[in-house]
């Protein structure tokens, strides 16, 4: 009877089956890298803001504590975003006529909040506390950067689960005394 | 009676400041010159991190990575 199929099908038929297992594997290796790339994460992603706040001149130019505008971190699970108010505390006094600073005049004038753009957003699944953290000795730097020297907010590190597990899995490697808690270095 | 020589309470005395020296002492304490604090708390200086998280740990009674890593910690 003659053959239907020529010798070299073996072949192919091994090559074909290789060919898909490394596809699957090379597509499994992709995926799980792009789930860890700043495309998902954000990280490292300026977001627009209403206005370009600065945290390097506010704490490191001007000396501001993060408490002065995050006054709930210490007794929350939020550390909190200062109402327009905090804003206006200085600026009243300076910089009153800035373009850059039109959206907090409107604010202050109207009552209405600005809009931020949150940056450190965790899903609403995932519950974390502020307060216990920072009363247990994970200063602001470990988990938000160094915040004092970003001119533009930005997300520094993952927040993805496998993140924060390496730290609930040896939180030593990241404790500090609690008078450094807001120690940036 | 002066609180300062002697204990009201007769109980072992609270040490409030760490430590006053002869010349202190004798300007700000009506205590006999002779009389010292006990000497100043004990200091520890750990040279890296690890030594300092490990004490820390204790000291602000972390929970264990066990039970830190239980998904009700995060997931409510």
């Amino acid at each position: 009877m003659a053959q239907i199929f020529d010798r070299s099908s073996n072949a192919l038929a091994r090559a074909s089956l290789v060919l898909t297992g490394l596809i699957v594997i090379a597509l499994g290796v992709t995926l799980d890298q792009l789930q860890r790339s700043p495309w998902v994460t954000r990280q490292g992603q300026r977001a627009d803001q209403p206005v370009p706040f600065s945290h390097k001149h506010h704490v490191q130019g001007l000396g501001l504590q993060c408490q002065y505008c995050h006054v709930s971190v210490e007794k929350s699970s939020y550390a909190g975003i200062p109402p327009t108010k905090t804003c206006i505390n200085c600026h009243a006094q300076i910089w009153t006529n800035a373009e850059l600073l039109e959206p907090v005049r409107h604010s202050w004038a109207t009552g209405e909040s600005i809009t931020w753009t949150k940056v450190h957003d965790l899903p609403d699944f995932v519950y974390f506390s502020h307060e216990i953290h920072v009363n247990k000795g994970i200063g602001c730097s470990s988990c938000h950067g160094r915040v004092d020297e970003m001119p533009i907010m930005y997300q520094q590190n993952t927040l993805q689960m496998e993140w924060c597990l390496n730290c609930h899995r040896n939180p030593a490697k990241n404790l500090r005394p609690t008078s450094e808690i807001y120690n940036m270095a | 009676m002066s609180c300062t020589t002697s204990d009201p309470n007769n109980s072992n005395p609270q040490l409030a400041a760490l430590r006053l020296t002869p010349a202190v002492n004798a300007m700000v304490s009506d205590a006999p010159s002779g009389a010292m604090t006990p000497a100043a708390v004990s200091y520890t200086k750990f040279t890296d991190q690890e030594a300092l998280g490990i004490f820390l740990e204790k000291h602000y009674k972390i929970r264990s990575p066990r039970e830190l890593t239980s998904c009700e910690v995060c997931h409510r």
